[in-house]
Order: structure tokens, then C-alpha cells, then sequence
């Protein structure tokens, strides 16, 4: 799933490892869901996106 | 409610700490139920004690894998059920294969049970590394 979040890691000068933490998951999540490879559960969305105080829907990019 | 004082991966590790204590109580009776019948002259009670203590055990290495498959990061969860898939996978297709083998008398030794595991072993590994990679 295409998503921001390479670039709001970078406008908060966060390394991977700092929004892992943040979200309470592995840094390989953040760097797998960066690259594509892997589709985070809506939990884990949702935290991600509150960890920016984002709406899902401003992070995760619905190419459908 | 998870602690965030530690990372997600320092808490995986710590996790894995169960599963190795429960695994190797799980070896040590299943080398009293193979071996203990020497040393206390194949007294069936004896016996049937150390293979049900084994497959007490036993539940105790499911129960304690289950709850670490509940623990760990959804990502990590995922690499690890999908190697699991495969060692499943290559257990049965292998198993059978080697029973339809057996039955045509193709093999002119037999195999133990104990192969078996040991490959399933070696598959999991192995696929649970190609699955890290592979989300490196």
C-alpha cells in the first residue's frame, strides 16, 4: 500500500527506528511498510497515523 | 497494555525465553520416554508416566509457542506463520511421499520418525530466514 511515510519521518527527523518505537511495533514493520512489501493491520494504521496526528486516509494512499 | 520502555524487538527476544525452556523439558522427557525403559527394567507404569509427562510437556511447548505468536509484531507474526506453512507443508508432502515410497519398495532402509522432525526443523529455519530477508 502506497503511503507517506518516508517523508513524515523525515519532516519530524525520525529514523525508522525512532517511529517504530512510537507505534509499538519492529523497525522492520515501518521499513517493510515503507517499501511496500507489507500491508499494516487497521490497528497498527491507526497508530501509525496517530503517532503523526494524522487521519489514516493522510498516511496509507487507497489505490483502489 | 503493552510497556513501551523496551522495544518491540528486545520484547521479541524475551519472549523466545519461554519457548526454549519449555522446548528443552520437552527433549529431556523425550529422552526419558526412549531411554527410561532401561533404566527401570520397562516397567510399563514407569513408562507410561515418562510419555505422559512428554506429552504434558508437549501441550506446554504449543501452549507457550501460541502465546509468543500472540506477542510478537504483526510483521514477525506473518514471517513466522508462513514458515510454519511451509515446514507443514514439506512434513506432509514428504511424509506421504516417502510412505508411498516405502509401500513400493523403493527404499531399502527405513526412516525414523525422528528425520521427519528434523526436517521440518531445518525447513522452518530456513524459511523463517528467507522470510526475514525477504521484509528486510
Amino acid at each position: 500500500m502506497k503511503n507517506h511515510l518516508k517523508a513524515l519521518r523525515a519532516e519530524h527527523d525520525w529514523t525508522q527506528a525512532d517511529l517504530a518505537d512510537r507505534a509499538n511495533v519492529s523497525r522492520q514493520t515501518i521499513n517493510a511498510i515503507e517499501k511496500e512489501k507489507f500491508d499494516p493491520s487497521l490497528p497498527v494504521a491507526f497508530r501509525i497515523a496517530k503517532v503523526f496526528d494524522l487521519t489514516i486516509e493522510e498516511v496509507f494512499l487507497d489505490e483502489q | 497494555m503493552q510497556e513501551h520502555n523496551e522495544s518491540v524487538d528486545q520484547r521479541a527476544f524475551k519472549n523466545v525465553v519461554p519457548i526454549a525452556i519449555w522446548t528443552l523439558a520437552w527433549v529431556a522427557t523425550l529422552a526419558l520416554a526412549r531411554f527410561g525403559p532401561d533404566l527401570w527394567d520397562s516397567q510399563p507404569v514407569a513408562s507410561w508416566v515418562a510419555i505422559a509427562a512428554n506429552v504434558g510437556v508437549g501441550i506446554g511447548v504449543m501452549v507457550a509457542h501460541a502465546g509468543f505468536l500472540r506477542r510478537v509484531d504483526e510483521l514477525q507474526r506473518k514471517i513466522l506463520v508462513d514458515a510454519m506453512a511451509v515446514a507443514l507443508g514439506v512434513g506432509l508432502v514428504g511424509g506421504f511421499a516417502y510412505a508411498a515410497a516405502d509401500s513400493a519398495g523403493l527404499f531399502v532402509f527405513d526412516a525414523n520418525i525422528a528425520f521427519f522432525s528434523a526436517l521440518m526443523a531445518v525447513v522452518y529455519a530456513v524459511a523463517t530466514i528467507v522470510g526475514t530477508l525477504r521484509y528486510r
